[in-house]
């Protein structure tokens, strides 16, 4: 019998509206993320200046210490902050989130104390798994570049030289950014198939942190596309933002430096209803299977 | 939840505001206002018939607040350059010629007192008062030597004479300009001002169409600059020297069998036989 991915994601969104205490392990992170924002857009002034200065100068060169240079590497300071929280923070909040969900299936009131006991007991198990998590994105993303890089240069042989499509190879070109954004957003979705669950089935299944995370595995592979589809659809609400991100420098110069910022501040807000949304869907779907 | 999700939101607010009461943004500030009105001005240059008072004002005004209010900060020499500029561009020469004076008496940077001087020239030329112009010119010539924009200074004084057809005295430009840059080229023999200047002494040498000299020099070039891009520079001067104006294809031949011997460049070492063997068949 089929997997009923629409009932998950009503079930989902009903949760989060009508208990959303749910949200507020993301709206944490959110807070963290956003003092962390708030700390980079301010590193090219005084007193973070003192801090910041031989850091930028040393990484990413002296230009960036200057208006409008500092908000085109805003992302990209931004995104290490956001890999620093995801690490230490992120999966244990997630697990919290978890752990309430947990709670409210079973009809009890959440516990704020006994949430964060829950979450923090196995602590340096979210910590790995978060680092692991890391880790394999950073893989994925090199071999994504690789396989891209090849095709890329094999469709623009065709095109500009065999085919000789002078038109069709310059509009390649522009759009080709994106289409590689595109290309790794999907390959990530593809990654977090086999381990979404993860989580969910340390907290709900209680099991081991490695059985869990064999487990997510063998059911990412067993219901590969039912989990796909359960998460693609979520995620996508937030492949708009990654778009924007990816030509930034060209977005500035049509539009203003700030914009950087202001898209950074929208991804996080949005990041915290897709994130939390993919992590009861998840649940939910571990919840069913236990069933 | 309301209550933890107003305290964050409220921590938040709080850091935000101590981070912008407490930051000291002096050159930040400056940086911004310089932005805005360079990307400003692009927009009018793009379309300067459609340029509206408004947007030009705006222009002038922020460029002026950042010599005004940020006096010491890394961007009021280049404010007061393109602030100079904008009053050329808009053919504001009596304002352009007073911000310049006020740049070349406040600043001690090379660069920007090169290019103040460069620009009072140009105000001069627009207004056909070349004398005034050419005084400008001889000063970033004489005073400012050691710069690239005064390198290029005899030259263009001699161009000027050749466009407005006073053959005479651009002959005598030319000369002038040969002597500066022997000389300039002694000095610094093996630098890339040294390059720079045989470079343009080559040049002057075929502007008085001295074909012969201008010859000797390339081969100089080649014997002093024996590197990769210098070489390929001299190929088109080979080209246009000794094939076409001296008609001496066995010289061309021996240089670019000299070339040969100076790199290791694939690439290149295919080209110049391609060269040889073309000229080869000519013989």
């Amino acid at each position: 019998m089929s997997y009923n991915i629409r009932k998950n994601w009503l079930a989902s969104f009903d949760l989060m509206v009508t208990k959303p205490i749910i949200l507020l392990p993301f709206f944490i992170v959110a807070f963290l993320e956003g003092l962390a924002l708030e700390v980079i857009y301010y590193f090219p002034r005084r007193p973070l200046a003192d801090i910041f200065t031989p850091i930028i100068r040393r990484f990413f060169g002296p230009a960036y210490l200057h208006y409008p240079q500092n908000l085109i590497l805003l992302p990209e300071l931004f995104h290490y902050a956001q890999i620093a929280i995801y690490i230490v923070f992120g999966i244990f909040l997630a697990a919290a989130s978890v752990n309430i969900f947990k709670e409210l299936k079973n009809n009890r009131l959440p516990q704020t104390a006994t949430v964060v006991k829950n979450a923090c007991s196995r602590y340096i198990a979210f910590f790995i798994f978060g680092v692991i998590v890391f880790c394999l994105i950073s893989l994925l993303k090199r071999a994504d570049t690789f396989v891209y890089g090849k095709a890329f240069s094999r469709i623009m042989e065709l095109v500009s030289v065999e085919l000789n499509l002078e038109r069709v190879s310059q509009l390649l070109l522009k759009f080709s950014p994106f289409v590689f954004t595109s290309f790794l957003f999907i390959s990530n979705i593809i990654l977090q198939t086999f381990l979404v669950l993860t989580v969910p089935l340390m907290i709900i299944e209680e099991k081991s942190f490695i059985r869990a995370l064999f487990r997510s595995i063998a059911q990412g592979a067993r219901h590969f596309l039912t989990i796909f589809k359960l998460i693609f659809l979520p995620f996508s609400v937030y492949l708009p933002i990654i778009l924007l991100k990816t030509d930034s420098v060209r977005l500035i110069n049509k539009t203003f430096p700030e914009i950087n910022l202001y898209i950074l501040i929208l991804g996080i807000f949005l990041a915290v209803f897709v994130e939390c949304f993919v992590i009861v869907s998840a649940s939910q779907f571990v919840l069913d299977n236990k069933k | 939840m309301k209550n933890t999700l107003l305290i964050l939101i409220s921590i938040l607010m709080v850091v935000f505001s101590i981070l912008a009461m407490t930051s000291e943004g002096y050159d930040y500030a400056a940086e911004k206002l310089y932005y805005r009105a360079m990307k400003a001005y692009e927009k009018i240059a793009a379309r300067p018939n459609t340029a509206m008072p408004k947007k030009l004002d705006y222009v002038e005004r922020n460029l002026q607040m950042i010599i005004s209010r940020y006096p010491k900060s890394n961007v009021v020499e280049d404010a007061h350059l393109s602030l100079a500029q904008f009053h050329l561009g808009n053919q504001s020469y009596t304002e352009a010629l007073n911000v310049l004076y006020d740049i070349i008496n406040t600043y001690d940077n090379t660069v920007l007192l090169c290019q103040a001087h460069f620009l009072r020239g140009t105000v001069f030329e627009e207004q056909g008062q070349w004398d005034k112009a050419l005084r400008e010119y001889t000063i970033l010539r004489d005073k400012y030597k050691d710069t690239p924009l005064a390198l290029g200074m005899p030259l263009y004084i001699a161009d000027y004479y050749k466009e407005e057809e006073d053959y005479g005295q651009a002959q005598q430009a030319f000369g002038q300009a040969v002597q500066f840059y022997t000389k300039v080229e002694k000095e610094e023999r093996g630098t890339a001002r040294g390059y720079a200047s045989a470079n343009l002494l080559i040049r002057a040498y075929m502007e008085l169409e001295q074909y012969e000299e201008a010859g000797r020099e390339v081969e100089n070039t080649i014997k002093n600059y024996p590197k990769l891009l210098p070489l390929m520079q001299q190929v088109p001067n080979i080209d246009r020297i000794f094939i076409k104006k001296l008609n001496n294809i066995d010289k061309a031949i021996e240089l670019y069998r000299s070339m040969k011997l100076k790199t290791n460049d694939h690439e290149f070492l295919g080209l110049i036989d391609e060269k040889i063997k073309a000229l080869e068949a000519q013989r």
